[in-house]
């Protein structure tokens, strides 16, 4: 699983983390990858925000497998992010459910 | 014995996680682990052999290079590599290697632990 | 049984998170150990971290622990890292 802390756009970890989603996910183990959007991360959810960068990353993981891309409700919630602005590549998922998907995935990595 | 794997992924002289990385990765190969690092973005500068910092008597890519002579596999991300102008990691220490994600992918694969730094 | 690596800029949700684990162990790491451990059980904070910044005091509950208990904690646990 792949979680996603860091704001964008202050640092490319936005994009640079799906590159490495595609990377893993097309080597020979054929990794089953999640992503989650949490902490600054959650940013990224918004609707307005600039996808254009990472838009061939998504397309290219979606040609693989079905990935789900979660953002946290907590996590919106502290930064002022309603539902209604959460673009809808995202599901919204709350700590909770976090909490158990780190526990249901083998490795956790944060970008 | 456990297969442990870094994620490094800032560089040497501005934070500490390059000296977190290798020093956790020389205690584990101490304890006879097998140890592999995948160098990302940033990452790539912790291998070079051209650093020079006379403030310290060893310099980050020193650290790296014990790793590789004490067993540990390290390979750095090859498109970060030439973004960073470093020539296909020329510049590199022998034994450091330049790769690209799937190495990684195979290293997670054949890791029982993952640290991302 | 987790172990949940906490450094400063996302110990807020990697804390909150490791609450919700009745078996998490907590590794304070770099800039980590400026945090409060209190309330926190199975904490531990890194020594070399611990010992530059000065405080050892104020991390009561915490274990202290060297690199080479670190490779044992995370050669045991499951790693989750918030660091």
């Amino acid at each position: 699983m792949f979680m996603f802390l860091r704001a964008p756009f202050g640092s490319i970890y936005y994009t640079e983390g799906l590159r490495a989603v595609v990377g893993m996910m097309s080597g020979l183990d054929e990794h089953k990858v999640t992503c989650v959007y949490a902490g600054d991360g959650a940013y990224y959810s918004l609707k307005g925000s600039d996808k254009s960068e990472s838009a061939g990353y998504v397309k290219t993981i979606s040609d693989i497998s079905e990935t789900h891309y979660y953002v946290e409700k907590e996590s919106m919630a502290e930064r002022g992010i309603a539902e209604a602005d959460v673009d809808e590549m995202f599901e919204v998922i709350s700590r909770d459910e976090l909490a158990k998907l780190i526990a249901e995935n083998d490795v956790i990595f944060d970008f | 014995m456990a297969n442990i794997n870094f994620l490094l992924t800032e560089g040497p002289f501005q934070t500490e996680k390059w000296s977190t990385a290798a020093k956790l990765g020389a205690a584990a190969l101490k304890k006879g682990h097998a140890v592999t690092f995948f160098c990302y973005l940033d990452g790539v500068y912790n291998g070079l052999s051209t650093q020079e910092f006379a403030d310290w008597e060893k310099v980050p890519g020193d650290y790296f290079k014990e790793l590789v002579d004490n067993g540990a596999e390290i390979v750095c991300c090859g498109i970060c590599v030439n973004a960073r102008g470093q020539q296909s990691g020329k510049f590199f220490y022998e034994g450091i290697k330049v790769g690209g994600i799937p190495d990684w992918a195979a290293f997670v694969g054949g890791a029982d632990k993952v640290v991302t730094l | 049984m987790a172990l949940y690596l906490i450094d400063l800029p996302f110990a807020k949700i990697g804390l909150d998170v490791a609450k919700r684990d009745s078996e998490a162990k907590v590794v304070l790491i770099q800039d980590g150990v400026y945090l409060d451990p209190t309330g926190i059980e199975n904490v531990y904070a890194v020594k070399e971290d611990v010992d530059k910044r000065g405080v050892a005091a104020k991390l009561g509950n915490a274990k202290i622990i060297d690199y080479d208990d670190l490779v044992n904690l995370i050669v045991e646990n499951k790693v989750v890292n918030f660091a």
